[in-house]
């Protein structure tokens, strides 16, 4: 039950989808690929900034 | 329960709800009029919301199984859409809509304001916090709804709400202000599961309502409503929302208690309905009472003066009379003093 962190002092707390390893794996590729998507993003904003100035 | 730190916190979340407010009304109301509105606001409207949606007898957890432990729905909804109705009788800032069109009003300090925002995000870890309680033995940390938690959920949910907002906002807004605004849209739209969301879940949770919060601040003045600070995309907006996934991602989930039914969608749906139009109502109403009597809006001539100048008689922003580039007449003692590229 629960993620890695789920327990502070002895209590035991309950996640989303705890029971389902298929569900975390997917929350954690989602998590990737957000900070993916935002490296993109910026990379992306750099480039256009940049031009600008050409 | 009834510790002195429970007391303080919702003390707290009361004057939240006239902080909430505060923002977006700035540079044209009556400070006596925001007064009435925020006492109205932090000790009425608000406690009416708490009762339905936080006490073990509220009508909203006894029939509808209603969640929300971080208050997006009771806080910030309320105060969010209050604040909308507010906004409608106040009217736009001065210069805010020429031919229609949005104009950027820029604030005295960019870095006071992000400086402002980020306190905001840390004091939200001890707010949160402070909003559980420790029952000691075995029984440890519950949630105002005695369900069980503890601190590192609160916590890990909070952070991961901060982080996603941030991302959300910045990629629909690629503006600094907003970005750090990201950072309360993220952590209000995953308060109200703080104590079950994967912390996975909130992240992406937030994330996209970063993006949608900004969407929905330019739908917002495209109506022609100016809210200064984004208050009602951000909390009202947000925390409406942020209940209903509530339903989304937990319905099913049971509540402690007798006869207290589960978690659900629609009873969330309805939630957060009865939180938007508990704030709105009485926002748009006392607002409309006061501009009838004109005691809301300031006069034409000290709005363009400004406030600061007529009322307080002080000059706060006096850097602003500074140009952002002045040559210095101290020379630059790492310069080289020979001409280059010779």
């Amino acid at each position: 039950m629960g993620t890695s962190i789920s327990s502070w002092e002895n209590v035991t707390a309950y996640f989303s989808f705890a029971d389902s390893p298929m569900m975390l794996a997917l929350f954690a590729l989602g998590c990737a690929a957000i900070v993916t998507g935002l490296i993109v993003s910026i990379k992306k904003h750099e480039d256009d900034a940049f031009d600008d100035l050409k | 329960m009834g510790t002195g730190i429970f007391w303080a916190a919702f003390a707290l979340f009361g004057a939240t709800t006239g902080s909430i407010l505060s923002g977006a009304v700035i540079e044209r109301i009556l400070v006596s009029a925001f007064l009435i509105l925020t006492v109205f606001l932090g000790s009425v409207v608000w406690i009416l919301a708490g009762a339905w949606g936080w006490h073990p007898d509220g009508w909203l957890l006894t029939e509808l199984g209603y969640h929300d432990v971080g208050a997006s729905g009771v806080v910030h909804a309320v105060a969010g859409f209050f604040t909308l109705g507010v906004l409608i009788n106040l009217g736009a800032r001065k210069g805010k809509f020429i031919d229609g069109i949005a104009q950027t009003i820029a604030p005295h300090s960019l870095p006071m304001t992000l400086i402002g925002l980020m306190m905001i995000i840390f004091g939200f870890f001890g707010f949160l916090g402070g909003c559980i309680i420790f029952n000691g033995g075995e029984t440890g940390w519950t949630t105002i709804y005695n369900n069980p938690t503890n601190l590192s959920a609160f916590a890990f949910n909070t952070l991961m709400g901060f982080a996603g907002g941030v991302i959300g906002c910045y990629i629909a807004s690629r503006d600094p202000f907003w970005t750090m605004s990201g950072g309360l849209v993220g952590i209000i739209s995953v308060a109200a599961a703080l104590d079950m969301y994967d912390p996975g879940l909130a992240f992406i949770i937030a994330t996209c309502m970063g993006v949608v919060a900004v969407k929905f601040a330019k739908f917002l003045e495209n109506l022609g409503i100016d809210d200064a600070v984004g208050a009602v995309a951000v909390h009202g907006f947000t925390g409406f929302v942020a209940v209903i996934l509530v339903g989304v991602f937990m319905g099913g989930t049971p509540n402690v208690g007798e006869d207290v039914p589960a978690i659900s969608f629609v009873g969330q749906l309805i939630g957060a309905v009865v939180m938007a139009v508990t704030g709105f109502l009485p926002g748009y109403a006392i607002s409309w009472a006061l501009k009838k009597a004109n005691m809301l809006r300031v006069p034409e001539q000290a709005e363009e003066l400004g406030i600061d100048e007529v009322e307080i008689i002080a000059k706060p922003y006096p850097e602003a009379n500074v140009p952002a580039m002045v040559p210095s007449e101290v020379p630059n003692k790492l310069a080289n003093t020979e001409p280059q590229g010779a």
